[in-house]
């Protein structure tokens, strides 16, 4: 069940920065190599059990080569250290290509942003783009131009007029500014594409996300963790609050605290799932429903403790101490 | 500085410690391991008491380790037994600090706390889990620039391999199928992660032979304080028991060095090909890959970017995954209060 391997030639090797290095790797007996979708990566298996995938840069329709960028990770001891010892006409062994991060195909409008080596997917989906003609615009921010991988193959080829530098560090030329970028955005409609560090990806969708885009919309190569719960036989129950005596109903289909925070009690929360603690409430009086995974086993059997972000009531009522 | 001084911490690994002294440094203390004449590991602080200087740049003799300095000799028991200078008379002071050590499972533990307090009952017998010695272990050791805390984050949530570790322990598309299951009993949690109907995560799937393309994939995880975590990960037929398929038990024994760095030390076995070199060759570096080029450069940002241990101390928000690790930290927390409060003031 294992993965076919496939030796590929290393044709070409670029230093493309003083930390990145782009390879060209073509068939040894100068056959087509599988074909890749835009966004697609293969595995390269380096020896010694040591197997990294790395994102084809190239265009799609070039049959005969993958090209590959590899950021050299000063505490690597494995994949990205192998990579930069191999020389040109060096043999490597590679899986099939996999695509974990495909285009939306449509005629809607693509942004593709990358941030330094994450550029390479974005790269062969701006090829795709741009060979079928798709409106698009690609936004590349590095530290400075001499951090910048591809970018002479970039100013010098189809896609010199479709992508917009942004350095960091570089006075005449502009940081990548967010603002502008999503502004000329239309949240229904646009797709976009965001590569790079993991910080640089919270950094972006963070602040899409914040700006109304709705996830349909933001595509990465992370996936999202769903939590499942099963609401159905929820029922209503009140609340008394101790020290006003008022008293507060909570529908079914409400948690505690939106009914509370409905009747002007608010009552800080942050994971709303009953994980971080935050909204932790004593009970005192009724028998709590406990839905959290924060309080231990001795605290929920105590029953003077919940968490009203996600526990509930077995009864028709509790006190709380607030 | 707040540790849980009473429990048991690896110090390093069997085959680390022997007559050629080794410095460890753990809850702050720096530690000279070695083993004697007759073989028995020690522990002792790794300083001189007369001139500071560190005995584990000196030389075992006998069951003594010798100060490189000037030549004072201490046994097992930290005392001095032998002063070469003058009459050779040997003055009460003259001793270092003892640690109450324990070595079993291919483990040397020290205890955190005061060496008379040391409570063996509490430290754990691993023997069964590997197999009684069956099981061809591969081993290793690392540190990491990162509080014990965030170690233990890591490997309580394992619903980062997908992610982190595509390519070596986790598929990723195993994150659709994935459920986690908290458990506590007394102070042990288990974090036990399901993973039905998935293609085999990379470290199986060489050795899967099946002719079904999924299979039930679970990792099953222990931790006992203060850092001791036993992980059960494997593979099986769907709905078979997980003993009819493929596994690897291993531990990663976490050992605070100081606030900021911990040392990682991890043992793994197998259930298959247990007579094969190339495997568990192929196996050490698959694991060493992993923490080393994966897990290591991430915790370590993620501990430079907080700027400090205390995570709760920041609201992170939280994901569901995020239970067991909570729960560690709270009953990290607990055992703290209760240590303070036993204090002699």
């Amino acid at each position: 069940m294992s993965q076919p391997h496939r030796q590929v030639r290393v044709l070409e090797k670029i230093q493309e920065t003083p930390e990145i290095c782009s390879f060209i790797l073509v068939d040894p007996t100068g056959a087509t190599l599988p074909p890749f979708a835009a966004g697609a990566h293969i595995d390269l298996h380096l020896g010694e059990g040591l197997t990294r995938p790395y994102s084809l840069c190239n265009d799609p329709r070039e049959v005969q080569r993958y090209q590959l960028g590899v950021r050299l990770d000063p505490a690597s001891r494995g994949g990205s250290k192998a990579m930069h010892s191999l020389a040109t006409g060096s043999l490597l062994s590679v899986g099939e290509p996999r695509n974990h991060f495909r285009l939306v195909e449509g005629p809607h409008h693509s942004v593709l942003i990358a941030g330094g080596i994450g550029v390479t997917p974005l790269l062969s989906m701006a090829h795709h783009l741009e060979r079928s003609g798709a409106s698009f615009e690609m936004h590349y921010a590095t530290r400075s131009i001499g951090h910048t991988a591809f970018r002479s193959a970039i100013r010098n080829g189809a896609l010199a007029d479709r992508v917009q530098f942004h350095h960091d560090d570089e006075p005449s030329i502009s940081r990548l500014e967010l603002a502008s970028v999503f502004e000329r955005g239309q949240k229904q409609r646009d797709h976009v594409y965001v590569c790079g560090p993991s910080g640089f990806i919270a950094w972006v969708l963070g602040y899409a996300r914040g700006q109304g885009w709705s996830d349909t919309q933001l595509h990465t190569e992370h996936f999202s963790l769903a939590v499942a719960s099963d609401p159905s036989g929820d029922q209503d129950f009140e609340v008394l609050i101790a020290s006003t005596g008022k008293v507060i109903s909570v529908g079914a289909k409400q948690t505690l605290v939106t009914a509370l925070a409905a009747a002007g009690i608010l009552l800080p929360v942050s994971c709303e799932q009953g994980v971080c603690g935050t909204c932790v409430t004593r009970v005192l009086s009724g028998t709590p429903d406990h839905r959290d995974s924060y309080l231990t086993p001795d605290e929920q059997a105590s029953g003077t403790l919940l968490t009203p972000c996600c526990s509930r009531a077995k009864g028709p009522r509790l006190v709380l101490d607030l | 500085m707040n540790f849980l001084r009473n429990g048991w911490y690896v110090a390093a690994l069997s085959e680390a410690v022997s007559d050629t002294p080794i410095k460890r440094v753990i809850l702050e203390e720096a530690i000279v391991l070695y083993r004697t004449a007759g073989g028995a590991p020690v522990a002792l602080a790794d300083r001189c008491p007369h001139r500071f200087a560190p005995l584990h740049m000196g030389k075992v003799k006998g069951d003594c380790i010798e100060c490189p300095y000037h030549g004072l000799q201490f046994g097992p028991s930290g005392a001095c037994e032998s002063n070469p200078h003058g009459d050779h008379k040997i003055p009460q002071a003259a001793k270092v600090k003892r640690f109450a050590l324990e070595e079993r499972d291919g483990l040397v533990w020290i205890w955190g706390g005061d060496a008379d307090q040391a409570d063996t009952s509490t430290l754990l017998d691993l023997s069964e889990f590997f197999g009684h010695g069956t099981m061809a272990p591969v081993t290793g050791d690392y540190i990491l620039n990162a509080h014990y805390e965030l170690v233990l984050d890591n490997l309580l949530d394992l619903s980062h391999a997908p992610f982190l570790h595509p390519t070596t322990l986790a598929d990723p598309e195993s994150i659709r199928t994935l459920r986690v299951e908290l458990k506590q009993e007394g102070d042990t949690v288990w974090a036990n992660h399901f993973f039905p109907d998935s293609p085999a995560a990379p470290q199986f799937k060489p050795f899967w032979r099946s002719n079904d393309p999924l299979c039930d994939g679970h990792a099953h995880m222990r931790w006992d304080a203060p850092g001791s975590l036993q992980l059960d990960v494997g593979v099986t037929e769907r709905g078979r028991p997980d003993a009819e398929g493929l596994f690897i038990h291993m531990v990663h024994m976490l050992t605070p060095i100081d606030m900021h760095r911990t040392r990682y030390t991890w043992i793994a076995t197998r259930n298959f090909l247990q007579g094969s070199k190339e495997v568990s060759e192929g196996m050490q570096a698959q694991i060493h890959h992993a923490f080393t080029c994966e897990d290591e450069p991430i915790i370590e940002a993620v501990a430079a970017n907080m700027g400090t241990h205390d995570l709760l101390s920041l609201s992170p928000v939280l994901l569901a995954a995020d239970a067991s690790g909570v729960r560690a930290r709270r009953i990290i927390r607990m055992r703290l209060e209760q240590q303070d409060q036993q204090k002699p003031n």
